[in-house]
């Protein structure tokens, strides 16, 4: 059993929480805020080499992401009781590679990119934890560092920090626009017509604990599940996310009022992801409503997971929910009971699960409750 | 106390002809060098593997860089070799070839990320059996590397013992010292896994 004591975050919303619930509740695509990134989806790897990402050169993506990484943690700094065991999980995919990925010896370096950004963190923090490695599972990468963090508590540490952070660099970008996703339009997830997503930058830290506290959310253990069906999509009969929910505790005996999806507006992610809720809950007189954060923010890749717990926590706390604002109707085809533009939202929320899936078919469940 | 197994397999890569599990990876002349070699490495020792693990660490020192190399020289245009560009993603040929799907955990900690999957495997070696997968190697000659950890430590040659409660973490060892005393490596210390671990080789 983990609770979550405190969480803040960085997007494109703007700084902290307040911005990203403001904007997530409004209805408000802050990820078209990321003008530069078509110019940069449309560049050549020549220009590539010399690309000014808002205004920076490619090798200040170690700073920026570093300095991202900092404002985040400095909400919940409070709330970390550093005199007692802690441990520190670093969740992204791609780090910093952007500094020395264009060099022509960059096929030599022996180091991971993803390490030295955590002992940035650490040093400019100050922190001391007794453990912390880096948690590398594509887009669940933030649910899979929860998943290991209740390990911990239950090994004997007190709190364990989770920092997730992903820069959106020309790299990422014209690897995402060479798959064919990115899309020309806006993230529409679960809709008719949708085409893919943008990409967007944030940093977020939950801060987890071993123990209740005064207004900690009740996290069960986390489910997670990898498939070997394909690179870069789920298994289209959902098997994998559903076993991943289904390793979650008490799922069916205690179901969410809310899902909180992965919801990037891809046709198979989409359709995976219903087809998933449908066996899942479909069954139910009163199936949960779903509802997604990448709309909003983009597709923040390592990050996703950690804003989706912290809307999943500020849900539960204000009781209140967002809908898919950019989703005017959901797909025909699909099953699920979606939270389109001007649907209902329930008044109550009790239970709300969020649903991750990662290239390589490494796909994460986990489900955030208010205390009995 | 916990047995652990340490399999190993040199694999020259690319390979000279289509390897036996082709058929069971979709587009397996994709992959990139780490996900083939951790296939390739799978499939000749199924036979010594016959437990399945509760847990999978991908441990992968380097992470992507030779493939994130590979990408940006090739103009960062060819969505097969992006795929790859994810450290975690070489799981995923792993896992077909395995006909298997599970809890997986791909963990980096650069200079240490082998020692520190290690470290982590101890623990979860509570909750059933645990392997974890590794590449390393440049060149055309990499090494896959597949280590398996349960309570069960008959026919190991290796074995950790976990004395206490103890969760310091810092100050673990490097992955070159821990494969250079598995190697047998005259004069070698053994490696540090962690306050209240102990690695030994199995006398007899």
């Amino acid at each position: 059993m983990a609770w979550i004591r405190s969480y803040s975050c960085e997007s494109a919303a703007g700084s902290g929480v307040d911005s990203l619930w403001q904007a997530l509740r409004q209805g408000r695509d802050v990820s078209q805020l990321f003008v530069a990134q078509s110019q940069i989806a449309q560049a050549g790897s020549s220009e590539l080499r010399a690309c000014l990402f808002q205004g920076l050169r490619p090798d200040t993506s170690r700073a920026l992401l570093g300095e991202k990484m900092h404002t985040a943690f400095l909400p919940v700094a409070a709330d970390l009781r550093q005199e007692r065991p802690f441990g520190v999980i670093f969740a992204s995919t791609k780090g910093m590679l952007n500094d020395f990925v264009w060099q022509e010896n960059a096929a030599d370096v022996q180091l991971d990119p993803l390490t030295p950004l955590l002992e940035d963190f650490l040093q400019r923090t100050g922190l001391q934890p007794v453990r912390r490695l880096v948690v590398s599972n594509a887009c669940s990468s933030a649910l899979a560092a929860m998943a290991l963090s209740e390990r911990w508590l239950k090994q004997g540490l007190e709190q364990v920090l989770i920092v997730a952070a992903d820069a959106v660099t020309p790299f990422v970008l014209k690897g995402f626009q060479s798959l064919n996703l990115i899309s020309a339009s806006g993230i529409r997830p679960f809709s008719g017509d949708r085409s893919g997503f943008y990409l967007g930058e944030a940093a977020a830290c939950l801060l987890l604990e071993g123990t209740r506290t005064q207004n900690s959310l009740r996290l069960r253990p986390v489910g997670l599940d990898g498939e070997g069906s394909a690179v870069t999509r789920p298994s289209v009969s959902g098997d994998s996310v559903v076993r991943a929910a289904l390793n979650i505790p008490r799922l069916r005996e205690s179901p969410p009022d809310v899902v909180i999806a992965h919801g990037t507006g891809t046709v198979i992610n989409d359709e995976t992801e219903d087809l998933a809720f449908t066996r899942l809950f479909g069954e139910l007189q009163q199936p949960p409503l779903i509802t997604g954060t990448k709309w909003c923010t983009g597709h923040t890749l390592a990050v996703s997971g950690a804003l989706d717990t912290i809307a999943a926590c500020e849900a539960l706390r204000r009781q209140e929910l967002f809908h898919l604002a950019r989703t005017a109707a959901a797909d025909a085809k699909f099953r699920g009971h979606y939270a389109v533009q001007g649907s209902a939202l329930p008044s109550r929320v009790e239970r709300v699960m969020i649903s991750s899936l990662g290239f390589g078919g490494l796909h994460a469940s986990a489900l955030i409750e208010r205390s009995p | 106390m916990t047995g652990l197994c340490w399999y190993r397999e040199e694999i020259e890569y690319p390979a000279k002809a289509e390897p036996e599990w082709s058929s069971l990876v979709e587009r397996w002349y994709q992959l990139d060098t780490p996900a083939y070699v951790l296939a390739e490495t799978y499939w000749r020792l199924r036979d010594k593997l016959s437990a399945r693990p509760e847990w999978l660490l991908l441990a992968s020192p380097g992470a992507s860089n030779l493939t994130d190399a590979q990408f940006a020289a090739s103009g960062a245009s060819s969505p097969a070799k992006f795929v790859h560009t994810l450290p975690n993603i070489r799981s995923a040929s792993l896992l077909q070839v395995m006909r298997w799907s599970g809890k997986v955990l791909c963990l980096q900690n650069d200079p240490s990320s082998l020692l520190t999957a290690l470290h982590e495997a101890v623990w979860l070696a509570e909750e059933g059996r645990v392997w974890i997968a590794s590449v390393q190697g440049r060149g055309n000659q990499f090494t896959g590397q597949l280590l398996t950890l349960s309570s069960n430590s008959s026919g190991c040659a290796l074995k950790i013992d976990k004395n206490g409660s103890a969760t310091r973490f810092t100050g673990i060892g490097h992955d070159k010292d821990l494969l250079l005393w598995i190697n047998g490596n005259a004069g070698t210390e053994r490696p540090f896994v962690g306050p209240g671990f102990t690695l030994a080789r199995v006398s007899g």
